[in-house]
């Protein structure tokens, strides 16, 4: 988890990742930074994060999204 | 069958009256009905295409379906070593389905939409080499093509990607696809945010009524006071491109026409839906309020921005390829660089698609670039505007700042508009740069008198202070429900006069088809 939130601090400063729970419906983040933060989690987890995971509330916070990398690397 | 017609009025009051005299059981089989009637009327032998369409995505999601059943079974018993291979096996499989179904959807609009334009372009090429033409053919357009083909496709891909489970009944699907109100300019709705909506026998009620009664007025006035107003000045202006303020003027009106008409139209597909119960996706969400390009887009014609951004820029986006060239650039290149290359290839396709989506033309393929390089401008820029802003301490929440902000984008979407309306790409730069040439302020000659300025003016600042409610999250409707009954009819009262007082009607301004009707 801290992994993840190192890298969204350092793709969006200034948010505070721990607590948001609507980076998607707040407009906090958009597709541009969705396609970031992919990359980046590919890269740090090693996997393929794949295009069926991108959905709203796999998005919507940290937690959710950290979520989403346990499922993918257990898969 | 036009929405602007008796005709049309008649048809949806014995739609809606068949439907709540049915059992609720069978209400969603009277919406097919009235559904396949109406495209009927309109498209006659055409209707042949939309059931292709229904078929082929029925037969898809079923194949899937029985991949998915026979995956489970089967997994239980393949050894760990071999799960791996397996699952790419069905992978494969379920994937051939998908491209096949997109290769028939895809090709009917294809060759139907854009056969003409591509043949025309190489036949011009053979002309260099002497080189005898191919016949051209060209096809009558099926109503809604463009739309129902991007929500069979969404259906696809969601049964594919697992987000939905295929539907046996063919009834079903084939009422998601055809529902009557959508099949002129879409939304172009997803399975899943209206397929609910669409099979629930919805219990009649009077509050759904009025509402869908009160969208449809709402959108009639859009339609005939103020796009067929504006658009008699814009079909002068855009016939004789004229030096500075009344071309100008022209394009400002131009997105005046498209916006009252475009979203003048939406209201009454969703007022029409609601007094079925149905609720169906909003496409506008006051795209003049947006402070960016990228906003624009994410609140004008919402429902393709977002088919675009699901299908096309998320699977080009987070393909290997691309993820693979991101990293490298990511290594290699400033933090801000690398962020605009890892998009750039993915919006290229994205603002083609979108650009070629509204017609086959160079000025359609234009239209999408152009908004293309005013993304990757601003995104190339955005460092270095932060740094000019922060040493001229310029705060981003002040409000003339944001002010500025929204003129710049609307100021760039009318430019887009102008390129949009304009004949061809070679008309839209010579408008273009009649802007900046000097000429006659000569605004009333273009059929415009001034009391149809005063309508126009109206209307934009109205738009503007319910834009300023609703952006603070205020529902107008809700606000005149609450009035008392004189009020509340008073209102509606006063919207019929206007419509049928302010309304443009009669020879030469007979009420013109609806413009994204014909995408």
């Amino acid at each position: 988890m801290k992994q993840l939130i190192e890298i969204l601090e350092n793709i969006k400063p200034g948010v505070d990742f721990k607590k948001e729970k609507h980076l998607i419906d707040d407009e906090i983040i958009d597709s541009f930074d969705i396609v970031t933060i992919v990359s980046q989690i590919n890269e740090e987890f090693d996997i393929d994060f794949p295009v069926t995971e991108i959905m709203p509330e796999n998005f919507n916070s940290a937690e959710a999204l950290y979520k989403v990398i346990t499922k993918i690397i257990n898969d | 069958m036009s929405f602007l017609t008796i005709k049309y009025a008649l048809f949806l009051f014995i739609a809606i009256l068949i439907y709540y005299i049915f059992p609720k059981k069978y209400r969603w089989i009277t919406l097919l009905i009235s559904s396949y009637i109406f495209y009927y009327i309109s498209s006659k032998f055409l209707t042949i295409f939309l059931l292709i369409s229904t078929i082929t995505i029925y037969l898809a999601g079923l194949f899937i379906n029985k991949i998915n059943i026979s995956e489970k079974q089967l997994s239980k018993n393949i050894k760990p070593e071999e799960k791996k291979q397996y699952k790419n096996n069905i992978k494969k499989q379920k994937r051939l389905i998908v491209l096949l179904t997109i290769i028939i959807n895809f090709g009917i609009l294809g060759v139907l939409k854009y056969s003409g334009f591509a043949l025309n372009n190489i036949n011009h090429l053979l002309s260099i080499f002497n080189t005898p033409p191919m016949p051209i053919m060209t096809f009558v357009l099926p109503l809604g093509i463009s739309y129902y083909t991007l929500m069979a496709l969404s259906y696809v891909v969601d049964v594919y990607r697992g987000k939905l489970k295929a539907t046996k009944n063919f009834g079903k699907l084939a009422l998601y696809l055809s529902f009557f109100p959508q099949m002129i300019e879409g939304p172009i709705s997803k399975f899943d945010q209206t397929a609910k909506s669409l099979y629930e026998g919805h219990k009649f009620k009077i509050d759904n009524l009025i509402y869908g009664i009160s969208l449809i007025i709402l959108g009639v006035f859009k339609k005939l006071v103020i796009a067929d107003r504006a658009g008699i000045y814009v079909n002068n202006i855009f016939k004789t491109t004229p030096h500075g303020l009344p071309m100008f003027l022209g394009a400002i009106l131009y997105t005046l026409q498209i916006y009252a008409e475009f979203s003048g139209c939406m209201d009454i597909v969703l007022g029409s839906g609601k007094m079925f119960g149905v609720n169906l996706p909003e496409n506008f969400k006051r795209p003049f309020f947006s402070k960016s390009i990228q906003e624009f887009w994410r609140r004008w014609h919402i429902t393709l921005g977002a088919w675009i951004k699901d299908y096309i820029f998320y699977p080009i986006s987070l393909s290997k390829l691309n993820m693979k060239t991101g990293s490298f650039f990511k290594k290699h290149l400033p933090k801000s660089l690398a962020k605009f290359l890892i998009v750039a290839f993915p919006l290229l396709f994205v603002w083609l698609y979108n650009g070629i989506w509204h017609g086959a033309s160079f000025k359609y393929i234009a239209y999408g670039l152009y908004y293309y390089i005013l993304i990757m401008i601003g995104i190339l820029l955005a460092p270095l505007l932060l740094k000019i802003r922060t040493k001229l301490k310029i705060n981003q929440e002040n409000i003339i700042y944001k002010i500025y902000e929204m003129l710049r984008t609307t100021l760039f979407v009318v430019i887009g508009m102008m390129l949009f309306r304009s004949h061809s790409l070679m008309t839209f730069i010579k408008s273009f740069m009649n802007l900046f040439k000097k000429g006659p302020i000569n605004i009333m000659d273009f059929g415009l008198k001034p009391f149809d300025f005063i309508v126009l003016i109206i209307y934009i600042i109205a738009l503007i202070i319910i834009g300023i409610y609703q952006e603070k999250g205020i529902v107008i409707y809700d606000k005149i429900k609450k009035q008392n009954i004189f009020i509340k009819y008073l209102i509606y009262f006063v919207a019929i006069i206007s419509i049928i007082i302010l309304g443009i009607y009669g020879k030469g301004y007979d009420t013109s088809s609806f413009i994204y009707g014909q995408f």
